[in-house]
């Protein structure tokens, strides 16, 4: 029996190319240049092109047109060059023309003496994770849209319903929503009624007083209503001061204020109207 | 100055001042001296600043309306503040600038009867807008 010294090199050259190709993702050698060196079963699952037909290809048959004329194959090679590896997304082409969204790293080869040997490419589909995202973005829009009604409860008074807990995003939303609101039915009074927020901390009364500052500047009067005993006990404890903001504890008496306000005003009119009348 | 530049309305005895948005610093001083004579000399009780004209702010602008507003009420006029544009009211509102002790009306049709209103001697809306504690 002979022992041929290159049998346990081969076994092992023969499991690498096996560990390759059972990976379901792309990995791919370049050249230096970027022309396409190997190919692995991943890369053509995911692709479409065969081992044979992508070998010598350059890199850049698998961008997109726009990113073709961007010369961004070239600029990512230059990147991966420079720094030794390099992250990116985007869009990449398979065989029959669609389109795949991309999460690719390109890795730099180089020999011992620091000279560039060429690339090593791996690439995975997020088509669906990004599909995803994209899906959880639309739905955190909506949920925002929804979660800031602006109802007309009565002829110049509006009622804002907060419900949940308010960040600087969903304030300032809350707060463009009410104004376009105010401008638009001329609205006096605005009833700010928190009685769905959790918990009030400065951070939120500063959102509260930030939205009652600008709606006061657009003519608009602004009531709180929904405090709840251990709201109001929280707000005192933590020094909350809400100036001259006026707060009732239901929506029915902060209506029921912003009504004889609006009386006490009009009728004040009124009467001036009368006195002017010979 | 050029007066023409400055719209300045007289209606009932009340005065109505326009502020458009290519205001500079000449044409602020021009409006001011233009707006304190006005008001002195027809002894004016009621001023309405009209800001509707104005798209956006910066804190040059809200220093100017704030001075006017002191201004006419040092010659004994009430004034009210008419027109704030939505977005004009977010970024004085982010910028920090105080007008809580400034009245503030939608439109110049409203900011007339809140003018009444303060000339009658009541407190504006029960008195919210009279008081700076507000932030």
């Amino acid at each position: 029996m002979t022992i041929n010294p290159d049998a346990p090199a081969r076994r092992l050259q023969q499991s690498y190319e096996i560990m390759l190709d059972s990976l379901l993702d792309e990995v791919i050698q370049l050249d230096d240049n970027g022309y396409v060196l190997t190919w692995n079963r991943g890369a053509e699952r995911l692709k479409g092109w065969t081992a044979e037909e992508a070998i010598g290809q350059h890199v850049s048959a698998f961008y997109t047109d726009e990113d073709v004329r961007g010369g961004l194959a070239e600029r990512e090679l230059r990147n991966a060059g420079e720094a030794g590896r390099y992250e990116t997304e985007g869009w990449r082409i398979r065989k029959d023309g669609s389109r795949f969204w991309a999460s690719i790293v390109i890795t730099a080869m180089r020999d011992p003496n620091g000279e560039l040997l060429g690339f090593v490419k791996m690439s995975r589909d997020q088509t669906e994770r990004r599909a995803a995202d994209e899906l959880i973005r639309r739905q955190r829009d909506e949920i925002l849209e929804l979660s800031t009604p602006v109802i007309q409860v009565w002829d110049r008074v509006l009622a804002l319903p907060i419900i949940g807990t308010l960040d600087s995003n969903r304030a300032g939303r809350l707060t463009e929503g009410l104004l376009a609101k105010i401008a638009d039915l001329e609205a006096e009074f605005v009833i700010l009624d928190i009685s769905g927020v959790p918990t009030i901390d400065t951070q939120v009364a500063q959102h509260l007083l930030k939205t009652v500052h600008a709606a006061r500047l657009m003519g608009a009067t602004s009531i709180l209503s929904g405090v709840r005993p251990e709201t109001a006990q929280a707000m005192v404890h933590l020094g909350i001061e809400l100036g001259t903001l006026r707060s009732r504890n239901t929506l029915r008496d902060a209506l029921q204020l912003a009504l004889q306000m609006i009386s006490a005003s009009s009728n004040g009119v009124v009467r001036h109207a009368e006195a002017l009348t010979p | 100055m050029n007066e023409a530049s400055v719209p300045i309305l007289r209606i009932g005895g009340n005065v109505l001042i326009s502020l458009q948005s290519d205001l500079d610093d000449t044409a602020v001083v021009a409006i001011e001296s233009a707006i304190m004579r006005e008001v002195s000399r027809s002894r004016t009780t009621g001023t309405l600043i009209d800001v509707s004209g104005l798209a956006m702010v910066d804190s040059f602008i809200a220093r100017v309306i704030a001075r006017m507003a002191a201004m006419t009420r040092l010659l004994g006029a009430e004034t009210v503040i008419v027109g704030i544009q939505p977005a004009v009211a977010i970024t004085l509102v982010e910028m920090g600038v105080s007008m809580a002790d400034l009245h503030t009306a939608l439109n110049a049709e409203q900011g007339m009867a809140m003018l009444q209103r303060l000339l009658d001697g009541r407190p504006a809306r029960a008195g919210e807008a009279a008081s700076p504690a507000m932030r």
